[in-house]
């Protein structure tokens, strides 16, 4: 037994009388998509499976949170899906998207593995939802489930429940003994109290390090600290970094995360879909000194919307401001907060701390340079454009001269990061020798780097965690079963 | 801000009611995240909206069946700061559609108070028709209220069919007034052309969905009276009473037509329909009462409005007395406590009928209209605005 620093009481027994002594076959690490995939998983092998969610009940499901469908190959158009995705479809998005797959070989396994991870989530509990109004843009390629990711959460937490699975809540896995190629034993900190637990195997899926903002401004420095995190504040990368002082091999990029625009006044952490901003392709965007920095109107918003915190992210003070008029104040949401307005532009920069001089030059520029004569249409790329500006506005642009004007402040919210630790086609933890841990396995977030380092497809996370999670506890619960 | 501000407008507004601007702040989050869309009308409804007024707020809140699902799916919920709990604040809301709906003289006393303590309002109105119904018998002679008279079992040895049928339209016709005046106010405020009232299309999908409460089947599980456990329990037992008092009044047409049409007279044979629908009514009435009263027991109070909860107690008390009351006289019809079973069971019968305007017994009426509504936003599928 090894005694941690500063240890005061330990812990042998979960409220729910669950017995935490002796050996668990497999210790799952997360609470979400991945984790809970991979626990069930293991526990159609083997009997002994625990769950470590570091959140408290209330906030369990890292970033599955917040998540609301998945996207895999399918040969049919059925209920859930209006039409087929196959795999060449797949495979050529996520080709198309960033820097492309980051290893090959294991992307081409979650893509083919995707085509029946629908199935299986149903076997095991989950709902869906028929592409409706809000969701029919995405309707094809991507499968919708009931009420979105806290209640697909809720229907595995059910099943994990039906099928003797343990969940302990509020446990964060501080340390990890190593014998030989190994991990045998784990430190974990379960409310303030010390337990030592004894696995077989270990499945991380705890996600990445977005909610760390030192780890984030090694990095991208300072500026870190002024990002919004948009899911929980547990997704700090303590395993991931535990991974690494064990040696384990990193994989994907040190700057990859996923970033929109968000409202600046969102809470700090798990905001989640509601505080995002769809002013842009509508409004003029400013950065701190009152000057445009990019093309609001590059591209249709949902192909858009995922570069512009990064776009945020790389100005000064790391803030942005949209400004609108009321000519198209019912072409997207009000922001949940609600933005800022005047009468006057002097108003609107005193509003958000802009100097009312540099503002109304700007704005002036910007309506003298619209090229005159091209209808505006919210629907489509309608080409009404600026010309003569550094950067123009390609779409939608309109004069802002109808009062009152409207402002909103926004910031980068930071979504998930992609660094993480390289895996085998067994979700089986390389190191950096290029040797494998023999029973540590990984999944989800902390390690899809290994299949996209950069970009975003929406719904892929979700189908990674998945796949990845179904092989680790199904190759965790393989090695425990010899 | 400006005041004048057509869109933004409701959140700076002083004026209006904190619980508006509460809601709307609450729906904003929702109509930004949409994940709920799945789960009943009032999401799809919500979502053909990109500025909430408050006869949004009003028309979302009757559109609402209370099913809860959408509650335990949110992650914006309690313990989260941003404490999106849809249930309990439409519930608050429509509260607050009851109270302004209802008569004038109940909304400009404390209405609240009046609806909250209706168990008192019921009981003493029904203790009071009762000595009125039996006042009424003194013609027989008080003992009558413990002896049989002939015919046997018939209402009409103590109380005549005139009196009976002259106070049951007299107060129907008070009733009746109010709950009109309600539709149109609430009409009006939420929809606006009176017309728009009297399309067969709209009404029939609104019927079909009212009929099979659809929308209490929270997407495919049912109704979540408690976190982690679904089922078709709450829709089944509002079939049970919403069936049950549609047989009851089913058993009193029956009746009058046998014996206006057909001059056959009480008492009915067991196997006559006026017997039948009204054992069969009488039966849902207390079983559906009974089982929703120990559901709303043991209920998570989160989910809902406290006061809410308290109207609709009242409610199913006033129900279940019908119902037993009801029972009770087809049971002692040939005994000799008839005639004192008889009087209660009128006096219950009565104080509903006139009590209906001002208590959750109008409930029904708001979400059918509130179902017409949304059939006929569908029928249009057009934005509201």
């Amino acid at each position: 037994m090894v005694v941690l620093p500063g240890e005061s009481e330990t812990i042998t027994k979960l409220s729910g009388n669950t017995d935490l002594s002796g050996e668990f076959d497999v210790v799952v690490i997360g609470g979400g998509n991945a984790a809970l995939v991979a626990a069930m998983s293991a526990r159609h092998y083997v009997k002994r499976v625990l769950v470590l969610e570091r959140a408290p009940y209330e906030v369990r499901g890292g970033n599955t949170r917040h998540t609301r469908n998945v996207r895999c190959v399918h040969q049919q158009i059925d209920a859930y899906n209006t039409g087929s995705y196959l795999y060449e479809e797949l495979w050529d998005d996520l080709c198309n998207i960033g820097s492309g797959p980051s290893n090959e070989k294991l992307a081409e396994l979650t893509v083919r593995e995707s085509e029946s991870v629908p199935g299986w989530m149903s076997e095991h509990g989950v709902l869906w939802q028929p592409p409706l109004s809000g969701t029919l843009h995405l309707g094809r390629t991507n499968r919708f489930f009931l009420g979105g990711g806290k209640a697909l959460l809720n229907s595995y937490y059910r099943t994990l429940s039906a099928m003797s699975i343990n969940v302990s809540y509020g446990s964060s896995v501080e340390g990890f003994i190593e014998q030989g190629d190994s991990v045998t034993h784990l430190l974990v900190d379960i409310d303030g109290k010390r337990c030592q637990i004894d696995a077989r195997a270990v499945v991380c899926a705890s996600g990445g390090f977005e909610a760390n903002f030192e780890w984030l401004a090694r990095y991208w420095g300072d500026s870190a600290y002024n990002y919004l995190i948009r899911g929980p504040v547990y997704n700090d990368g303590t395993v991931l970094s535990l991974l690494y002082d064990l040696g384990a091999e990193p994989a994907g990029q040190e700057r990859g995360f996923h970033a929109v625009a968000i409202d600046a006044r969102s809470p700090r952490f798990d905001g989640g879909i509601a505080t995002r901003i769809d002013a842009i392709p509508f409004s003029v965007v400013l950065n701190c000194h009152g000057e445009r920095f990019y093309d609001e109107g590059e591209d249709l918003w949902p192909k858009r919307y995922a570069v512009w915190g990064t776009n945020i992210a790389l100005q000064d003070n790391q803030i942005a401001y949209a400004i609108w008029d009321s000519k198209v104040v019912r072409e997207f949401l009000p922001p949940m907060y609600g933005p800022s307005s005047s009468m006057t532009l002097a108003g609107i920069a005193d509003s958000i701390g802009l100097d009312p001089d540099r503002l109304e030059r700007t704005i002036s520029e910007y309506n003298t340079a619209i090229v005159p004569g091209v209808a505006f249409d919210p629907t489509r790329l309608d080409g009404a454009h600026t010309s003569g500006l550094t950067p123009e506005k390609s779409n939608w642009a309109q004069p802002i001269d109808q009062p009152p004007y409207y402002a909103i402040a926004m910031r980068p919210g930071i979504t998930f990061t992609y660094m993480g630790v390289k895996i085998d086609s067994n979700a089986k933890v390389q190191r950096e020798d290029g040797s494998c841990f023999a029973n540590v396995f990984a999944a989800g977030e902390i390690m899809s780097g290994n299949i996209l380092s950069s970009g975003y497809l929406a719904g892929f996370g979700l189908t990674i965690g998945s796949v990845w999670g179904r092989i680790a506890g199904r190759e965790a619960a393989r090695y425990v079963s010899g | 801000m400006s005041v004048a501000d057509p869109v933004y407008r409701y959140r700076n507004d002083q004026t209006e009611n904190a619980l508006f601007v509460e809601a709307e702040r609450q729906l904003n989050i929702c109509n930004s995240c949409r994940y709920c869309e799945g789960y009943c009308a009032v999401y799809p409804a919500l979502e053909r909206r990109i500025v909430l007024d408050r006869s949004d707020i009003v028309h979302l809140a009757n559109l609402c069946h209370d099913c809860r699902a959408c509650l335990y799916a949110c992650m914006y919920a309690p313990p989260h700061e941003f404490g999106v709990n849809p249930p309990a604040i439409l519930a608050e809301v429509r509260r607050t559609t009851y109270r302004s709906q209802a008569p004038w003289f109940v909304r400009k006393r404390e209405s609240v108070r009046v609806l909250a303590s209706f168990p008192l309002a019921f009981f003493s109105t029904v203790f009071g028709i009762a000595i009125v119904v039996m006042l009424i018998y003194v013609g027989h002679g008080l003992s009558s209220l413990f002896h049989t008279l002939d015919p046997v079992g018939s209402p009409y040895a103590f109380i005549s069919y005139e009196t009976i049928i002259t106070v049951s339209l007299v107060i129907s016709g008070f009733s009746l007034v109010f709950v009109t005046a309600g539709v149109i106010t609430y009409w009006r405020e939420t929809r606006g052309p009176l017309a728009d009232l009297f399309r067969p299309g709209p009404w029939a999908r609104a019927l079909r969905d009212g009929a099979t409460l659809r929308n209490m089947r929270g997407g495919a599980e049912g109704c979540y009276m408690k976190e982690n456990h679904a089922s078709s329990e709450r829709r089944i037992l509002h079939y049970l009473v919403s069936y049950g008092f549609l047989l009851c009044f089913v058993a009193t047409i029956a009746a009058a037509i046998e014996q206006d049409l057909f001059s056959i007279q009480p008492p009915f044979a067991l196997l006559s329909l006026p017997v039948i629908s009204g054992a069969l009514g009488g039966g849902g009435l207390v079983l559906g009462s009974l089982g929703l009263l120990r559901l709303k027991s043991t209920q998570e109070v989160i989910a809902t409005d406290g006061p809410m909860t308290a109207m609709d107690r009242s409610f199913l008390i006033a129900l279940l007395t019908l119902g037993v009351t009801g029972v009770a006289t087809l049971v002692s019809r040939s005994s000799s406590i008839y005639g004192f079973v008889l009087a209660i069971h009128l006096a219950v019968v009565w104080t509903c009928l006139m009590l209906a305007p001002f208590t959750k017994f109008i409930h029904f009426i708001y979400r059918l209209l509130a179902l017409v509504q949304d059939n006929l936003e569908r029928a249009d599928k057009l934005a509201v605005r």
